[in-house]
């Protein structure tokens, strides 16, 4: 497959992904191409082992945490963590979350996810990314991954849990929330 | 112990649960408030992981292959390994090693057949003291500044 090829197949991709991240058509192109350029430079590191996209969508995603990190993107909770103020401000803006809420992109929502994401180990936030955001059924993740099903679904199942225990960390989960794993 | 939450998890967070399953789960659930207060946190958090979805991806810009490969040119300094990685300079590499090679390997015939056969018994030994002595002949290996002289001497002709 010549370069451009894989570009083209893959930029669609990369580039959704990082836009529903960050929600910013110039930055999430700009993140793109570094993307496809990092692509480019480390092709040789590409073992095989795992599909193509999905090591393609590791790197975008530490693109997108790379560049979190050097804007220092201050509002809401990019910072390290949540101040009293942020809290009140997410409890109030109906980021108390309720399991029947639809699919929602408030910012406070979106925010939250990028946060607990960024606390959570890379295999843990790409997998959970790519069953949440991309909706990978686990039987498409585990030919993605080389890994058979029911370690997807453990390794889901902690990576899950691991969020949960990020937001409990933080501790600025709803009330009804901080249960007692 | 928690066994039906974990192995059904997904199935029950995509509300995709065979009704078989779901009996066995709900029993569970009825009976394990760790698994019911997990459920919940774990439905939540899916939810908010979920609004990463982009809604409608805005399309890109026409040229995105070309600002890629300018990004690529910009970035593309040569660093060590960069050079390493150029299939010229590799290349010459490989010839400059391998010249290297044979350099230290016929050292090492021409000196070796001025050594002693090695002792055998402590006798022999005690009889042949010269043996040491060779290694204080000049040769690679003894004085890592030269060496390394040598070696960037050979690598430099190999890159002209
Ligand atoms: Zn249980």
């Amino acid at each position: 497959m010549a370069f451009r090829d894989l570009v083209e197949r893959f930029q669609s991709k990369v580039f959704s992904i990082i836009y529903g991240i960050l929600r910013n058509h110039n930055d999430a192109e700009d993140i793109a191409q570094q993307v496809f350029a990092k692509v480019y430079f480390s092709i040789r590191q590409f073992d095989f082992r795992s599909s193509l996209l999905t090591w393609i969508y590791k790197i975008t995603v530490n693109e997108c945490y790379d560049y979190l990190r050097k804007k220092k993107v201050r509002k809401l909770v990019y910072e390290s963590d949540f101040s009293e103020d942020d809290a009140h401000m997410m409890e109030n803006s109906g980021v108390a979350i309720d399991p029947n809420m639809p699919i929602d992109e408030s910012l406070a929502h979106r925010d939250l996810a990028v946060k607990l994401l960024g606390k959570i180990s890379e295999e843990d936030r790409n997998l959970l990314l790519l069953k949440e955001v991309d909706g990978h059924s686990v039987e498409e993740l585990a030919g993605m991954t080389g890994m058979n099903e029911n370690t997807i679904k453990v390794k889901l199942f902690r990576a899950r849990q691991k969020l949960v225990k990020a937001a409990q960390r933080l501790g600025k989960v709803p009330g009804r929330f901080e249960l007692g794993l | 112990m928690h066994e039906p939450l974990i192995s059904h998890l997904e199935e029950i967070l995509q509300k995709r649960l065979a009704p078989q399953q779901q009996a066995a789960v709900d029993a569970h659930l009825s009976g394990c408030a760790d698994c019911r207060d997990e459920l919940s946190a774990m439905t939540s958090f899916s939810q908010v992981v979920r609004s990463l979805r982009a809604p409608a991806v805005p399309e890109l810009r026409a040229g995105f292959y070309a600002r890629v490969m300018q990004k690529v040119e910009e970035q593309g300094r040569p660093s060590f390994w960069n050079l390493l990685l150029d299939p010229v300079f590799g290349r010459r590499l490989v010839y400059g090693t391998g010249a290297m090679f044979l350099l230290m390997a016929s050292f090492l015939l021409a000196t070796s057949g001025d050594q002693p056969e090695l002792a055998q018994t402590p006798v022999q030994m005690i009889s042949q003291p010269a043996v040491t002595a060779v290694s204080t002949q000049s040769g690679f290996g003894d004085d890592v500044q030269r060496d390394r002289e040598q070696f960037l001497a050979t690598m430099a002709s190999f890159s002209e």
